[in-house]
């Protein structure tokens, strides 16, 4: 789900960068300096995770995780997918210089609302509500990405219509997909050490 | 996946010599420039100007367009279908399916534009190591945090490369197969997380060691980049390269 340089208009690419770096600078003031380390270190881990590739059935698609950043990394989600696209972007080619902006908002704009939705956990401790949340929020968090890349392509040019249309029913296995792994890791993580998820 | 960085980054070129500060900021202002092209008499020139620089940089041509493969697809599709659902004026019908004049327009204008700016941005990652191009970007007064960021995440992808090639190797020695989706997802997952686990329980104790060591918060600048005149000529050449397209396209209505 990344936007290359060259896509979009001009303007929408300026766009992405000015609420990116808004964005950026309120949620890294949230952020003390002595954090960056394991922000860091769990940045690479969903680096490392991102290149894992799922086979169903004839194609295999590779995890976005962006649902699961929101929820262990909270506000820092934010830096930390900017970081990870901007790695992306420069060691493999992936996505591109002009669209990080644009490519920040679509990612990361989502892990914050997982974020904020996965703090209702609060309400209700019970496992299974905790999990159903999780489920959610790894889903929504793809829905909401690729509702803003619709906004984007559609901003840029009206008539990308309906490639975005396209874009947004392509994605409705893997919204399923980031559900599914995003409620079996939060499992796994509770099981095992429920303090990360507090 | 395999990473490969680095490899023709130390090639005797005019555009490996570039300053990266100047070179990232001139390259970044071109496919900047070329973002707000939208006429097709312009798509011949900027496709000039990638070769050009490709021409420029000595970098293998064969190398950058079996990275762009991997794009192409993507690009084509999306041009085949603005071209086909854009509306407007029929340039050529077949039975249900039209071409549309102002979609065939757009269509081009997105690929050829997209072409141009990856590879554009393919010669500035490749004609300077990665860690100076990430000390130029810091050298550009990007907020220390992010910096800090970006040389840790750096540094610790290859550690979780490694223990993710590990985790796999004991998959396959218990006889993990994927033909099962679910298990697939179950399995992933599992990986996923003892990743997470152990990188955070490692990060508790990185960042204990490294308090320790005076760390506070700043990575330290520690680049030697100096300018000299033949790097303020690249850059000025490429903005008025910039000026120029855009000029050009105003100029034509």
């Amino acid at each position: 789900m990344h936007i290359s340089d060259g896509v979009l208009n001009g303007n929408i690419y300026i766009t992405g960068y000015a609420i990116t770096s808004l964005i950026t600078a309120y949620t890294l003031k949230k952020v003390s300096e002595e954090d960056i380390p394991k922000i860091s270190v769990v940045t690479s881990v969903f680096f490392v995770a991102s290149l894992i590739h799922i086979k169903i059935g004839p194609t295999s698609v590779h995890l976005v995780l962006n649902g699961l950043v929101g929820i262990l990394l909270g506000m820092a989600a934010f830096p930390s997918i900017l970081i990870g696209l901007l790695l992306q972007a420069f060691i493999f080619g992936h996505g591109g210089i002009t669209s990080l902006g644009v490519n920040a908002v679509i990612m990361g704009v989502p892990a914050l609302i997982a974020h904020a939705l996965f703090g209702l956990r609060k309400l209700n401790p019970k496992k299974s509500f905790v999990l159903f949340l999780a489920f959610i929020c790894g889903g929504i968090s793809i829905f909401f990405s690729t509702v803003l890349l619709s906004v984007f392509l559609i901003l840029s040019e009206k008539e990308f219509e309906t490639v975005a249309k396209i874009a947004v029913v392509s994605n409705i296995p893997i919204m399923i997909i980031e559900a599914i792994i995003c409620l079996f890791v939060v499992k796994f993580l509770l099981r095992v050490k429920p303090q990360l998820l507090e | 996946m395999h990473i490969e960085p680095d490899k023709y980054a130390h090639i005797n070129s005019p555009v490996h010599h570039w300053d990266t500060r100047f070179k990232i900021v001139s390259l970044v202002g071109l496919i900047v420039g070329f973002s707000f092209i939208h006429k097709m008499a312009l798509l011949p020139f900027i496709l000039i100007i990638s070769f050009l620089l490709i021409y420029l940089s000595r970098l293998p041509v064969r190398y950058l367009m079996k990275r762009l493969e991997y794009i192409i697809p993507f690009l084509l599709f999306a041009a085949i279908l603005l071209s086909v659902t854009s509306g407007g004026e029929t340039l050529y019908s077949f039975k249900m399916l039209k071409v549309y004049k102002e979609g065939l327009a757009l269509g081009s204008v997105i690929f050829i534009r997209s072409i141009a700016s990856i590879l554009i941005f393919f010669v500035l990652l490749e004609t300077a190591p990665f860690l100076q191009t990430m000390k130029a970007l810091q050298a550009l007064k990007i907020p220390s945090k992010l910096t800090g960021l970006v040389f840790f995440t750096y540094r610790y992808i290859y550690v979780y490369l490694e223990e993710l090639r590990k985790m796999r190797i004991a998959l396959r020695l218990r006889g993990y197969n994927d033909n099962s989706v679910l298990h697939t997802l179950k399995t992933n997952s599992a990986i996923i997380g003892s990743l997470l686990l152990r990188s955070l329980e490692q990060a508790e104790r990185i960042c204990t060691a490294m308090v320790l060591r005076g760390y506070s918060g700043n990575v330290q600048e520690n680049s030697s980049f100096s300018a000299r005149t033949s790097d303020y000529v690249k850059s000025l050449i490429t903005f008025v390269i910039v000026l120029v397209i855009i000029l050009i396209q105003k100029t034509m209505l």
